[in-house]
């Protein structure tokens, strides 16, 4: 007969306890030192606190049963066999049904929830982490981690405690939360590593984060683990006899938490799991005595191999033994034997890849806040008026009235137009004029994205002597940018200045890195993205219009003056024809032959007069009029009319056209 | 006792023995790790690495070691042993730094000709004497901190006395060193001694990552700029219109030159012909009445084209003969010399 005690329930409220004074620490911790630990901190004491709860009330319940089958026990004796219903007792034992109903439902609901609610919190927190650039750090974390600190040796003392509570009959519910308290303190004390490395301002920036990204990922994996437990539970074999295992308590965790050893534990969560002794088999007992040296060896075959370094194709590499360079001539491509590390390491670097780094765009660290409202870069500087919203720009089309990138700087450059327009506004003389002259400096605006490919040419130079080389090559391609934008004139370096401001840029700034001993060969500068800023990109745009258009009155004109010249030869070509002809007439040859022609007409006019004229007349009629158009109009008519079409019409006359009515 | 005993008695006796070695066995790649781990920690308590990047400097009770001489003992690159404990390890990047001015902002400053700017400034800095440095400051951050003060008090000093119009002007690179960079070295210069002396800090250089207008003064410019293209397009289609409309004039001139030359030479050429003509008119005065009529039918001959309409009477020969009354063999009724 067991004993109905109430130790399994007062242990698991206990530990319900304890993990509510976690969790109101890791509150407070969180809170107060910006820890992002404890957001995992935080779960899995809470975890804590459930599966006690869950557990009391499995203690409770197994208790009362334990009581009602003590008191029908108890009854069956002082009533011996005399009952007239010796079994109606068991539709009435109301604590066994309920203590089944609970194990049977209860359980594994609470379980399926825990490991759901646990899942959606760990991606949820991973997500708001992921979009977090930054997290602040503790303002003062010594006394948080101290306080982290003793939670964890705390949770140790208690986690001990109960899982040698677990071990008593009927306590076996109590080991799910100690399990999950033992994790909590491993959780605290991540916390706590964390707070101490801020204090020391070792990785003070990354320590916290990383820390609470590991814990959270333990805490993922657990709570697929509540998941996977609660489908695997179906295909378990139940063995008559066996010990109850409670569905939420942690295989995992299991492993370190509980005595005799990772194998062992493996072997014990098997055969529960199998429903026979896998640790009996042969293979198993080899493995267990044979896994750790394996591990050993395993992990020192590792480090071993840090003590090969190979060296790629295009890659220098510089020996570090103990923090120090011996050899500053670079090692080349090939296979290397060195001390294992943390002896000696090696820094490697592609020096023949070619890098480049943009000018005229802002860096990633002082990147302005984005502003639909003002058209500033949040530096004071403006881009100019009435910037709407910078267009997307269509990748196809490079427009001076498109933004070409979305962080676009305007750069001074001197314009000589400026100054002899500024020359011009102070020679005006009067205040006005000076102080209009005054507000408009001679200059203009301009936006440059230029691309600076550069080689590495010494690796010490450029990995040891600067901080950060690839940075201050930036930096140093900036300032002479600026410094030949501000001699440099704005109309020549749109058009024909880029190649020499290429060149100039070019040899500049590799005396500038040379200066700096920066061991890096500035292979090209590519100025060829220089335009006006976007806001006057439209009126270069009207301007290329204007331009065409001038070519187009120009052709125009042209094209008018051919052919009024082309008319005129035309009609002086007509004229000297004409004019040639007329002279023809008069020539010599002509006059005589004329002269010819008359004198004997003028013989057959003495022979017959009339007859003459008559024949002369009728030639005419004949020849001239052959083809005429004629009308005759009878009886009458005593006057002729003739019409003669001297402007050769296009439609024919027509008698009615005259108004002469035709004869009856 | 019996043998039997005794080998019972020695194998229960040499069975704790046995169960520690077949422990120890057992244990003994565990015992290792442990030993291992030992091991590191204890060198790592009693060594340093100082990294070829880096200034390592040796404290003990809060106090710098020094040599002979007083002069601090900075540690080369390499291991370095310690006093667990009692001596601590300061170290800090010996490296050329790049910080630039209020992490990258741009300030507003003014010009001597009163034109407002703003600028960025960055420094390029090193620990110069780490121990001065090692006194002044903790880390980089403070260091940055003190720099920004310092250049930025210097910058607000030397921009001041320098005029735009010299810093933007077109030139050439014989026309000597360019205003921004005598301002750069006029910071350098300001800045460079005090930095050393008071903080350890070495400023290797100091330099402009941006230089550009005030709001104000950009939108100004963009106004004028536009302006500036606006008139050019404007003085361009002028200029065309105009340059088109010569044209056009010039071959309005070249046209009427054209013709009146044409004309001229067709006078010339008439008057030729007329004088020529002039000399066989004397035949035409024998019958001039004759010499009139063949003229007019010649030129009746010559003025009749295909498209015109003859409307004649019946009265005009040789139509009279389609009245049958007026045409008789005598000749009576014909038309009379029309």
């Amino acid at each position: 007969m067991k004993e109905a005690s109430s130790r399994p329930r007062n242990c698991c409220l206990a530990l319900s306890v304890a993990g509510a004074v976690l969790f109101v620490v890791g509150l407070v911790v969180g809170r107060a030192g910006n820890c992002s630990v404890m957001a995992v901190g935080c779960a899995s004491s809470l975890v804590v606190v459930l599966l006690g709860l869950l557990g009391a009330g499995r203690c409770a319940f197994e208790r009362r049963q334990l009581l009602e089958e003590q008191q029908a026990a108890e009854f069956r004796r002082d009533h011996g066999g005399s009952e007239l219903f010796e079994d109606a007792d068991e539709a009435v034992r109301l604590a066994s049904r309920a203590n089944l109903q609970y194990r049977k439902y209860a359980v594994p609901v609470f379980t399926v929830l825990l490991g759901l609610c646990l899942t959606i919190y760990g991606l949820l927190v991973w997500r708001s982490w992921a979009a977090t650039e930054s997290f602040p750090l503790a303002p003062n974390p010594m006394p948080l981690a101290l306080l982290s600190a003793l939670s964890w040796i705390a949770t140790l003392i208690l986690g001990s405690y109960f899982i040698g509570a677990s071990r008593e009959p009927g306590c076996r519910w109590v080991r799910p939360g100690a399990a999950w308290l033992f994790f909590a303190g491993g959780v605290y004390l991540l916390a706590s590593v964390a707070l101490f490395l801020e204090y020391f301002r070792k990785m003070e920036l990354t320590a916290d984060i990383t820390l609470a990204k590991v814990s959270l990922v333990v805490l993922l994996v657990l709570s697929v683990e509540l998941l996977l437990a609660f489908v695997i539970e179906f295909y378990r074999p139940r063995m008559p006899g066996e010990l109850e295992r409670p569905l939420p308590e942690s295989r995992l965790l299991a492993l370190v938490t509980e005595p005799g050893g990772v194998a062992r534990n493996v072997a014990s969560s098997l055969d529960y799991q199998f429903g026979f002794r896998v640790s009996e088999a042969w293979f198993f007992r080899f493995l267990e005595r044979t896994v750790v040296p394996l591990l050993v060896i395993l992990v020192l075959t590792f480090w071993l191999q840090t003590c090969l370094v190979v060296i790629g194709t295009g890659e220098q590499g510089l020996f570090e033994r103990f923090g120090s360079v011996g050899e500053q001539e670079p090692s080349g491509p090939g296979v290397y034997l060195k001390l294992p590390w943390p002896f000696t390491r090696v820094e490697r670097f592609p020096v023949e890849r070619i890098q480049e780094v943009t000018l005229g765009e802002e860096h990633p660290h002082d990147e302005p806040e984005e502003d639909e409202e003002e058209d500033d870069d949040g530096h004071g500087h403006s881009h100019g008026p009435k910037k709407p919203k910078k267009a997307k720009h269509d990748e196809r089309v490079i427009l001076w009235s498109l933004a070409h990138t979305e962080q676009e700087l305007n750069y001074i450059v001197a314009s000589r137009h400026a100054e002899k327009l500024n020359a011009a506004v102070s020679g005006l003389g009067g205040v006005a004029a000076m102080e209009t002259a005054k507000k408009i400096p001679p200059s203009a605006l301009v936006v440059a994205h230029v691309p600076v490919s550069f080689r590495v040419r010494n690796l010490y130079d450029f990995r040891y002597r600067h901080g950060d080389a690839v940075g201050l090559l930036r930096n140093l391609g900036t300032r002479e940018w600026i410094h030949y934008l501000a001699s440099a004139d704005f109309q020549e370096l749109l058009g024909a200045g880029r190649a020499q401001a290429a060149d100039t840029m070019r040899r500049r700034l590799q005396a500038s890195a040379d200066e700096l001993r920066l061991g890096v060969d500035i292979i090209g500068v590519n100025v060829a993205s220089i335009h006006p800023p976007v806001e006057v990109g439209a009126e270069f745009d009207k301007q290329m219009s204007a331009y065409e258009e001038v070519n187009r009155q120009l052709q125009q004109g042209r094209v008018e003056a051919q052919r009024i010249v082309a008319e005129a030869a035309s009609e002086s070509n007509a004229i000297l024809a004409e004019a040639r002809m007329d002279n023809f007439r008069r020539n010599r040859a002509y006059v005589e032959a004329e002269a010819g022609l008359f004198a004997c007409q003028l013989e057959r006019y003495r022979v017959c007069p009339e007859v003459f004229m008559i024949d002369s007349e009728m030639r005419v009629l004949q020849d001239a009029s052959a083809h005429l158009r004629k009308y005759i109009v009878g009886g009458g008519v005593r006057v002729d009319l003739y019409d003669l079409n001297l402007e050769r019409r296009s439609t024919g006359a027509s008698l009615l056209d005259m108004g002469v009515e035709a004869a009856p | 006792m019996s043998e039997e005993q005794q080998t019972t008695t020695q194998a229960v006796q040499a069975a704790p023995d046995e169960t520690r070695r077949s422990g120890l066995a057992l244990h003994w790649p565990v015992a290792l790790l442990a030993l291992a781990v030992v091991g590191i920690f204890l060198v790592s308590m009693m060594t340093f690495q100082v990294k070829e990047t880096e200034y390592a400097v040796v404290k003990t009770s809060g106090k710098a070691k020094v040599d002979e001489s007083g002069a601090i003992v900075v540690y080369p690159p390499g291991l370095h042993f310690k006093l667990p404990f009692v001596d601590q390890v300061w170290r800090h990047d010996k490296r050329i730094q790049c910080y630039e001015l209020r992490k990258g902002e741009v300030e507003q400053v003014k010009t001597r000709d009163d034109c407002q700017v703003v600028v960025s400034t960055y420094v390029l800095w090193r620990i110069g004497d780490p121990g001065v440095f090692m006194k002044q400051f903790e880390g980089t951050a403070d260091a940055e901190a003190k720099l920004d003060f310092l250049v930025r008090t210097v910058r607000s000093r030397v921009m001041p006395l320098h005029d735009f119009r010299a810093i933007v002007r077109v030139r050439g690179e014989a026309d000597g060193v360019p205003e921004l960079e005598r301002i750069e070295d006029e910071m350098l210069e300001q800045v460079r001694a005090e930095a050393m002396r008071e903080y350890g800090l070495e400023v290797v250089r100091v330099g402009f990552r941006r230089f550009s207008f005030t709001q104000d003064n950009s939108q100004e410019v963009l106004k004028t700029m536009a302006a500036d293209r606006r008139e050019i397009s404007t003085a361009m289609l002028t200029q065309g219109k105009k340059q088109a409309d010569d044209v056009r004039v010039a071959a309005r001139t070249q046209a009427a030159q054209l013709r009146t030359t044409a004309e001229n030479d067709a006078k010339k050429l008439r008057s030729e012909g007329e004088l020529e003509a002039s000399k066989h008119l004397e035949i035409y005065r024998e019958n001039l009445a004759l010499a009139r009529f063949l003229r007019y039918l010649n030129g009746l001959e010559a003025s009749l084209n295909e498209r015109d309409t003859l409307i004649l009477g019946t009265d005009t020969a040789p139509f009279h003969l389609l009245d049958p009354k007026s045409v008789r063999l005598d000749g009576v009724g014909a038309p009379a010399g029309k």
